[in-house]
């Protein structure tokens, strides 16, 4: 397994890290502002040669989709990056076709992978069915191997994957079609917006909200609002147990992998492990 | 344009072809699961013990509906499907039997939120339409163009889109658009994975709607709704929405009080009559809206109206 850091924007690259890593992933897999242009690129070749540069491309609106074209476009022609990650169907479909025979790899991202288990409460969800559907629930939504198929075809060589161990043992069967596997080592998806959340909060717009999304905001649930109550209630302990803390980063919420330890444990089935560097660093410095 | 209702049994299908419906949209409960069903709910939720169907409920249900000149969309939209080799047989013979079951009983197209699924259909020669759910999260042309060129008869885009954006995503043709008309989540639908109403025992509320303790930079600020942002309303564009092609406007509401439900599929319903009679969309709005002034006031003014520029929407990426 190759580490790989998960970094938004190019002047957060810690340069000292990359040199040690040699790998990184640049760009949000929700804020299309987020993705990198090429002289961005050129600057951090020219600082690390040697550098393995990775691209992750968002979900993406259509106001935004033709500025995600010119911008995926222009990533290409540099042939200075390794891959392309797309977290959105559409902006895949254009690119399969725009570029047939990219020398970037191309790979499926978390928002088109997302699977059940990555609900954190998906166990709560599955307490009553039968063994069978609960082994069902907790795969990965990629291991069909129509669908694999139908990937494959578009060009599609790899896929980021949120993985714990609740559903690690389908991953073998997706290594084995020959799929490389990305695994995010310290944070699940738990859910996308297309309203940028940490904009909203401090009511920023674009480019002014930059600042705000440096660093994730930390949410912890104090008051569930309850159909039921038609209100808001006290979450009950067991609810408070299964609820994580929220990591906000733009409009993508995520929370920590549980089982980071456990999978780096597994390396050797994983092509990158990525870390994600803002929840690192708010997690280092508490 | 239809207004597409949500029916958890022949009663309530009644009620909203009485109220005007076009469409409805059911499940049934069938198969594998207990809790969980094909429709992406639970079999129950908060207000009923069942909001799937069985068979024979399910072929009344059809009937009725094509009798009043309405379609019905089948729900197969769980979006998951994943298939590990060993529970594979089982799970695409219970999902194709579960289709199977739709189609004797006469529904007119298959709702589906998961590639695999709908690519086992076509393998199999199953010849109904199949229409995109919101689960698979759409909210750009280029997205339709896949769908539609993978052979979908109708796309649902998100909750989360702006009039001048549906116009455009309405220009690709070959492929009908379906936007939602009330309610929806703050996260895409299909990007979420903070699951609820799926049949769950514990209160797990809202999460979108929940409060929060909020820790940024150093300071928090206690029990704040930090994503609050749901959208009610749309009867303001219903003349624009019209006007594009959007082929039908879809009504949330298996998780909602039936009476509730039925006022807002009748005013959306009257609003389309009005405009189908060459009424102008201002007109049309203001008398659909009159006839349960009351109800509507009540989200009216919230000011929390979809797809038209406000502080939710100004936040849209």
């Amino acid at each position: 397994m190759k580490t790989g850091l998960f970094v938004r924007h190019v002047e957060e690259v810690d340069l000292q890290k990359l040199r040690e890593n040699g790998c990184v992933f640049l760009g949000d897999e929700g804020c299309v502002y987020k993705l990198p242009h090429e002289a961005e690129i050129i600057q951090l070749k020219n600082n690390l040669e040697h550098a393995e540069i990775h691209i992750i491309t968002p979900l993406v609106s259509q106001k935004n989709l033709q500025y995600a074209k010119d911008t995926l476009d222009e990533l290409i022609s540099t042939r200075l990056i390794h891959s392309l990650t797309f977290n959105d169907y559409g902006l895949l479909y254009y690119a399969v076709n725009k570029h047939p025979n990219s020398h970037v790899k191309f790979y499926l991202g978390r928002l088109l992978t997302k699977s059940f288990s990555d609900c954190p409460w998906s166990d709560h969800l599955n307490r009553d069915e039968d063994d069978s559907i609960k082994t069902y629930m907790n795969g990965f939504v990629l291991n069909d191997p129509r669908k694999i198929n139908l990937f494959k075809n578009m060009g599609i060589v790899g896929a980021h994957l949120n993985v714990s161990k609740k559903n690690i043992e389908g991953l073998n069967e997706i290594t084995e079609t020959g799929l490389e596997v990305i695994v995010h080592l310290n944070t699940i998806i738990g859910a996308a917006s297309r309203i940028c959340s940490q904009a909203q909060y401090s009511a920023t717009l674009f480019p002014d909200c930059k600042e705000e999304c440096e660093q994730p905001s930390v949410l912890k649930l104090s008051k569930l609002w309850s159909i039921k109550a038609r209100g808001y209630v006290d979450p009950s302990k067991e609810v408070q147990q299964i609820v994580p803390d929220y990591y906000v980063s733009g409009n993508i919420t995520y929370y920590r992998n549980p089982d980071h330890l456990f999978l780096l444990n597994r390396s050797s089935l994983f092509a990158y492990g990525i870390v994600d560097c803002h929840v690192e660093r708010l997690c280092t410095n508490g | 344009m239809k207004v597409k209702a949500p029916v958890i049994s022949l009663d309530s299908a009644r009620n909203m072809l009485e109220a005007g419906a076009g469409e409805i949209y059911l499940g049934a409960s069938y198969g594998a699961f207990k809790n969980i069903s094909y429709s992406a709910r639970g079999n129950s939720n908060v207000f009923h013990p069942q909001i799937t169907m069985d068979k024979n409920e399910l072929k009344e249900t059809v009937d009725l509906a094509h009798q009043n000149s309405a379609s019905v969309s089948f729900l197969a939209n769980l979006p998951q499907f994943s298939l590990p080799s060993k529970e594979r047989d089982g799970m695409e013979r219970n999902f194709l039997d579960y289709i199977q079951m739709g189609l004797q009983c006469g529904i007119d197209n298959v709702v589906l939120a998961d590639l695999g699924q709908y690519l086992l259909l076509r393998e199999k020669n199953i010849d109904i339409p199949c229409y995109v759910s919101v689960y698979l999260a759409t909210i750009n042309a280029e997205q339709v163009r896949f769908f539609r060129d993978l052979g979908f008869k109708r796309v649902t885009l998100e909750y989360h889109m702006l009039t001048e954006e549906i116009k455009e995503i309405c220009q690709v043709e070959g492929i009908e658009i379906e936007v939602f008309a009330n309610f929806g989540g703050s996260f895409l639908n299909g990007r979420c994975s903070l699951y609820h109403n799926l049949g769950e025992s514990l209160d797990l509320g809202f999460p979108c709607k929940s409060k929060y303790d909020v820790i940024t930079q150093g300071s928090v600020e206690k029990d704040f709704p930090y994503y609050d942002s749901n959208l009610y309303c749309s009867l303001c564009s219903v003349g624009k929405l019209y006007e594009m092609g959007v082929a039908t406007l879809k009504i949330t509401g298996r998780e909602t009080p039936a009476n509730v439900t039925k006022i807002i599929v009748r005013t959306y319903a009257k609003c389309i009559n009005y405009l189908e009679n060459n009424m102008d969309e201002r007109t049309a709005r203001n008398l659909a809206f009159e006839e349960s002034k009351d109800f509507w006031n009540k989200w009216c003014s919230k000011k929390r109206c979809k797809y038209i520029k406000n502080n939710v929407t100004n936040s849209y990426l």
